[in-house]
């Protein structure tokens, strides 16, 4: 009865603050430039302008070779030198025979890298190995085959849903127990029968509400209905408590907003740095991997486009909960030590 | 109701001591005053009584609750009115109010009702971001009202009041004072302990330096003076007498006989120069 008083009051505060509108209008904005603005795929390889002098013959096998987005023949050297000035991001080859053997001419702009340089290489060289016979010695094996194949656009939805959804509790839970502080709210809280335990569950019942309220409008819209929504809303609600937690957790340690922004910052960035190696895995050093948004990231991420790692989400799910009740023991006693 | 013994408060936790060995008693039905001037540890003495502060050193009871042992319970039976208009500003008046009666386990006041007596029952639905000071004030004193408390804590109750007002609201003390509720009032304002208070406690440094009714205090520590306006030959003249000298007790005497006095005044001690005689500073 006293825990749903406390969480009937903190809604209306929410509702008649600016917050829940701030919450709605980020949703409608991730998903209007998700859905809108951002491409299915990124890519940065360059148009390829290729003379070939067998064009007709071996036209398909080069496009084939080239495995890039647009390959565009021309008749001369000079053509696709020419039509190279004209788009300063393209790249040229010259596929010409002399004595009968092939002569293949990379014609570069000047400052591609020397990565890109030897991958169009390899991929024109392999070809003309097999063009003149020799079998290629290098071969590819891939090791997730199962690997689903995630458009950019719905690739960001589990950041949006770790930074905003999962982890909104951290900022603004903080942000709320402060206001109370300030206004004195909480002195006439701390002189009633209720609970310290009600007063902090009442506030993380209610971010848990707020990120399921964004987190499901994000991926309803996105995603459709196609997803395992119960692993979702059990993924979401246990990292919602997480990150709630921190923040009360926080707001226990500090008497006000202004002496707790430097520590809510730095956390909020450490926590924010897992999105580097979402997107680059190349870059995914132990002390990145140990941060609890890393293994939530790819959970998020295994819901959404599942490969049938289903421990990964359980994991996280069971993970984020221990790690909740902990915290919560601890919140709870640093605001029975000090609660106003 | 209340009974302190041998109270010390530290809030640096060192040899700093914000209240020092502070022991007094509360009987059921009385109100006691607890006068001081700011930073004297009135403060810290009702924020260890209302349990928002921790009890370091010495023995507290409040309604039979020992506060080394805090209990939930205890809230039930007491009320605090606070003197910082600790109210939620996005809610209005009787959400504030209702919000509140939600928490106790006791039978509450009907959050209208308790608008009314206060003089708020118009601006009900009204934010109470939208009150001025003096309502916020009235808010909060009807907040301590809900559970009906047997031991009630007002911190300047009437503190930015217009003098109507806090009429009202000394009315109400009053009133439930003779239903038998048990008073613990802060203040500085000596006129409103004055009227108010059975008894007074004045402390200075974190030390109680008297305890006694405000007619005893005055009585010890007055001069026993009467103030007389006169007229003589058309002129309106002034004079102070002691009812203690005899030679101007029989001043005093055919003065009144001669029928020429305009006003006349006794000239009691008041509280606060009785605490300034005491204490050497003010109550400000």
């Amino acid at each position: 009865m006293k825990l749903w008083a406390l969480v009937v009051k903190d809604i209306k505060l929410s509702a008649k603050s600016n917050y829940t509108y701030i919450v709605l209008v980020f949703v409608i904005v991730f998903v209007v430039v998700a859905v809108f603005f951002v491409p299915d795929e990124f890519t940065n390889d360059p148009e390829v302008f290729v003379h070939a002098g067998t064009e007709g013959l071996l036209s398909g096998k080069i496009e084939k070779a080239l495995d890039v987005d647009e390959v565009v023949f021309y008749g001369s050297r000079d053509e696709v030198i020419s039509n190279m000035k004209k788009d300063r991001t393209s790249i040229g080859v010259d596929i010409t025979t002399e004595n009968g053997k092939m002569v293949i001419e990379f014609i570069t702009q000047g400052y591609e890298s020397e990565r890109l340089k030897k991958i169009l290489e390899a991929h024109v060289m392999g070809w003309a190995a097999l063009e003149t016979g020799y079998e290629p010695n290098s071969y590819v094996t891939v090791l997730e085959s199962n690997n689903p194949d995630i458009p950019a656009n719905k690739g960001m939805l589990p950041v949006f849903l770790v930074m905003e959804s999962a982890f909104m509790g951290f900022f603004m839970i903080a942000a709320y127990v402060f206001q109370d502080k300030e206004e004195g709210t909480i002195k006439a809280y701390a002189v009633t029968p209720a609970k310290i335990w009600q007063y902090l569950l009442s506030k993380v019942l209610v971010f848990v509400l707020f990120g399921w309220v964004s987190g499901l409008l994000a991926t309803i819209i996105i995603m459709g209905p196609g997803i395992r929504y119960l692993q979702f809303m059990l993924l979401l609600t246990s990292a919602s408590i997480f990150g709630s937690m921190l923040g009360l957790i926080a707001a226990g340690l500090f008497t006000s907003f202004t002496k707790a922004m430097n520590v809510i910052f730095v956390v909020a960035f450490v926590l924010g740095i897992t999105v580097i190696p979402y997107y680059m895995p190349s870059f995914s050093p132990v002390y990145i991997r140990i941060l609890p948004t890393y293994p939530l990231l790819f959970a998020f991420r295994e819901v959404l486009f599942p490969t049938g790692n289903t421990v990964l989400v359980y994991t996280n799910v069971l993970g984020y909960l221990a790690a909740s009740a902990v915290l919560f023991y601890i919140a709870n006693k640093l605001f029975e030590k000090k609660l106003v | 109701m209340i009974k302190v013994n041998g109270l010390w408060h530290s809030y640096s936790k060192d040899n700093i001591y914000a209240v020092k060995n502070v022991t007094f008693g509360v009987e059921k039905g009385e109100i006691f005053g607890f006068l001081g001037p700011s930073g004297a540890g009135k403060s810290t003495t009702q924020g260890i009584l209302t349990g928002l502060l921790p009890l370091q050193k010495g023995e507290v009871y409040v309604g039979g609750y020992d506060l080394k042992k805090p209990c939930d319970d205890m809230f039930n039976i007491i009320g605090v009115s606070f003197e910082q208009p600790n109210v939620y500003g996005k809610l209005t008046a009787v959400e504030n109010l209702e919000f509140f009666a939600r928490l106790y386990d006791v039978p509450v006041n009907d959050p209208m009702h308790l608008l009314k007596m206060v003089g708020l029952e118009n601006d009900a639905k009204k934010k109470a971001s939208e009150f001025s000071k003096g309502m916020k004030q009235r808010l909060v004193f009807a907040r301590s009202m809900l559970n009906n408390p047997e031991i009630w804590f007002l911190d300047e109750p009437t503190a930015g009041l217009d003098p109507a007002t806090a009429g009202r609201i000394k009315e109400i003390i009053r009133d439930r004072n003779k239903k038998g509720t048990t008073i613990f009032l802060t203040t500085h304002n000596m006129y409103v302990a004055d009227e108010l208070c059975d008894r007074v406690a004045f402390i200075n440094d974190g030390e109680i330096v008297l305890i006694d009714s405000p007619r005893n205090l005055k009585l010890k520590y007055g001069d026993r003076l009467v103030e007389v306006e006169y007229r003589e030959e058309g002129e309106l003249i002034k004079e102070t007498f002691s009812i203690t000298d005899d030679n101007e007790r029989q001043k005093l005497t055919r003065l009144i006989a001669s029928g020429n006095i305009e006003t006349m005044h006794t000239k009691e001690a008041t509280l606060e120069e009785i605490f300034i005689k005491v204490t050497g500073r003010g109550l400000k």
